[in-house]
């Protein structure tokens, strides 16, 4: 079994940038291709299936750069973020993070959250909504337990925040879109809500009045698990108007005391 | 090891289900004896793909195909995937499950493509194994897939048809057989097709692939993205005569016609098929 253990370690290695030589040290060369050919066929494959992937997940990023451009990208991206799961949905989640360092892209300083975008729409894609708790069990929250309670976003709810007006150049790169990429105003920032209605991925921009860009910081605070204490803090007066607006529009649908889920 | 009872629901020529056909099935509802479901798209729950899978369920009978069990590899088994294998299989009930035999994943990496195994004892010793531990855990024979391959490892010890016999008998699982893969795998390693089709267990064959390759001139790669080609319709021929009335399956991943296409392939498999069955009929007597 060392024989195999082997291979396949050599393999694993070479498919995703490491040295092919000891990977085809394993495999018979012909009078039609070498061993290193003949391995290189499935690195070539492995890198193609993944390409296609995240190709079909981050679409407006390819279309930003280019097929060719994109698919050089990938081949980087692939080799430093194998996939660790078996499943397709799961891979791509690390694009983001790979583009906020890759120098070759800086020219398009809004690519980066476009794929958080991107990402996010994938990921609420795959989600399954989440029927709300029964919140009256709040009122039997002690004093003590409001240190640790903490809320929880429906599972179909991503934020998202950039300095760029991301959502129209996300819309202006869809068939049939009526938004001109000449008429955005790229650096105008936005809040935006990325859900899952139904059938339907939905990305809202949440407006520019107080209020409204209060209830998307208020979401964003519980997403980053902050205690109600902690929420009280920053939110004062208005607590219980946002807290129930988030229960009533079922996107805050749990709260956990203590890291147990309610 | 128990059969699945819904065994005999799948007959006739097949078709895998593919999304980029969902809508047309759905409103169509057309004449297709049965699908082969992609089992791993639907692991996830709760997505609409999972729905659509549930309403598909109720019209056709369905089978399950895999790439993720990895049979192959030296990592342990990946419990999380058969916990949720085995859910689906409970919710949707498929005729069968299938995988390939290869490995997709090894030290914690997953390649999502299929690669060759060395044919050797101390494999055979380790898949056998593996895959009594999965039809163990699955209730169920699993049924595994003959891969394509572009290269050959230089500690094999036998030849393909033989490894492919000793493990489907020694784990005593059944074999989907595909008849492309044979044929690209023959030209790729230089060795004669039929040898390797008239070695195979007849008896444990459940099912028969067909699908289109490309050939990339130093060899031919299993793109399942063309229409079936000749000679490997000829192969198919020769499959019929020699394992009987196996239901077949067309696949189509790459470059995926429209619905009516993929169906007008599976209708030519059924035709030279009930051919073959015929002209065997009338042979015997």
């Amino acid at each position: 079994m060392s024989d195999i253990r082997e291979i396949q370690g050599d393999f694993i290695d070479a498919i995703f940038g490491g040295d092919k030589k000891a990977a085809a040290s394993h495999v018979i060369s012909d009078e039609t291709l070498t061993a290193e050919q003949r391995f290189g066929i499935y690195r070539g494959s492995v890198h193609g299936i993944l390409t296609q992937t995240l190709g079909l997940t981050f679409t407006v990023c390819k279309e930003l750069v280019g097929e060719k451009f994109f698919n050089n990208m990938t081949t980087i991206f692939i080799d430093k973020h194998p996939p660790t799961t078996s499943y397709f949905a799961e891979y791509g989640k690390d694009f983001p993070i790979f583009l906020e360092t890759f120098e070759h892209v800086k020219d398009i300083p809004y690519i980066i959250d476009i794929s958080k975008l991107e990402w996010a729409r994938h990921d609420v894609w795959h989600e399954k909504a989440e029927a709300s708790i029964d919140f009256s069990a709040l009122a039997e929250v002690t004093e003590e337990q409001q240190a640790t309670l903490t809320f929880g976003l429906q599972k179909t709810l991503r934020l998202i925040q950039s300095k760029f007006r991301i959502d129209d150049i996300w819309f202006a790169h869809q068939q049939d879109s009526d938004i001109e990429l000449e008429n955005i105003d790229f650096n105008e920032a936005v809040k935006l809500f990325v859900w899952k209605d139904k059938e339907m991925i939905k990305i809202s921009l949440m407006s520019h009045t107080t209020e409204d860009s209060q209830f998307w910081d208020f979401l964003f605070a519980i997403a980053k698990k902050e205690t109600l204490n902690d929420l009280a803090e920053q939110f004062g007066d208005n607590l219980p108007m946002l807290l129930n607006q988030g229960i009533q529009s079922s996107w805050i649908n749990h709260f956990n005391i203590n890291d147990v889920k309610n | 090891m128990s059969k699945n009872h819904q065994y005999n629901d799948i007959q006739g020529c097949g078709i895998g289900l593919r999304l980029d056909h969902f809508d047309d099935i759905k409103q169509q509802q057309p004449n297709i004896p049965w699908l082969e479901v992609l089992s791993d798209n639907y692991l996830i729950e709760g997505t609409m793909q999972r729905r659509y899978l549930e309403e598909c369920r109720n019209n056709y009978p369905v089978t399950f195909h895999g790439v993720g069990l990895s049979i192959g590899s030296t990592d342990p088994l990946n419990m999380d995937y058969l916990k949720r294998l085995k859910k689906l299989k409970n919710e949707i009930q498929p005729a069968w499950i299938s995988d390939h035999l290869c490995w997709t994943s090894a030290h914690g990496v997953v390649t999502h493509d299929l690669i060759p195994l060395p044919y050797t004892n101390s494999v055979i010793k380790h898949i056998v194994e593996r895959i009594s531990q999965v039809q163990d855990y699955l209730g169920e024979q699993l049924v595994i897939e003959n891969v394509s391959s572009y290269l050959q490892f230089k500690s094999t010890e036998m030849t393909e048809w033989d490894f492919i016999n000793e493990v489907t008998q020694q784990s005593d699982c059944r074999l989907l057989l595909d008849v492309n893969n044979i044929y690209v795998s023959a030209q790729n390693h230089s060795f004669n097709a039929e040898d390797y089709l008239y070695a195979m267990p007849a008896e444990r064959v459940a099912e028969i692939h067909l699908a289109g390759y490309e050939d990339r001139g130093t060899h031919l790669l299993d793109t399942h993205s063309r229409p079936v080609t000749e000679p490997v319709w000829d192969l198919f021929k020769k499959a019929i005569k020699h394992v009987g009335d196996a239901p077949v399956l067309i696949e189509w991943d790459n470059d995926i016609p429209s619905l009516e296409r993929v169906i007008e392939e599976a209708s030519t498999a059924q035709k030279i098929k009930q051919q073959v069955l015929e002209l065997n009929v009338q042979g015997a007597a």
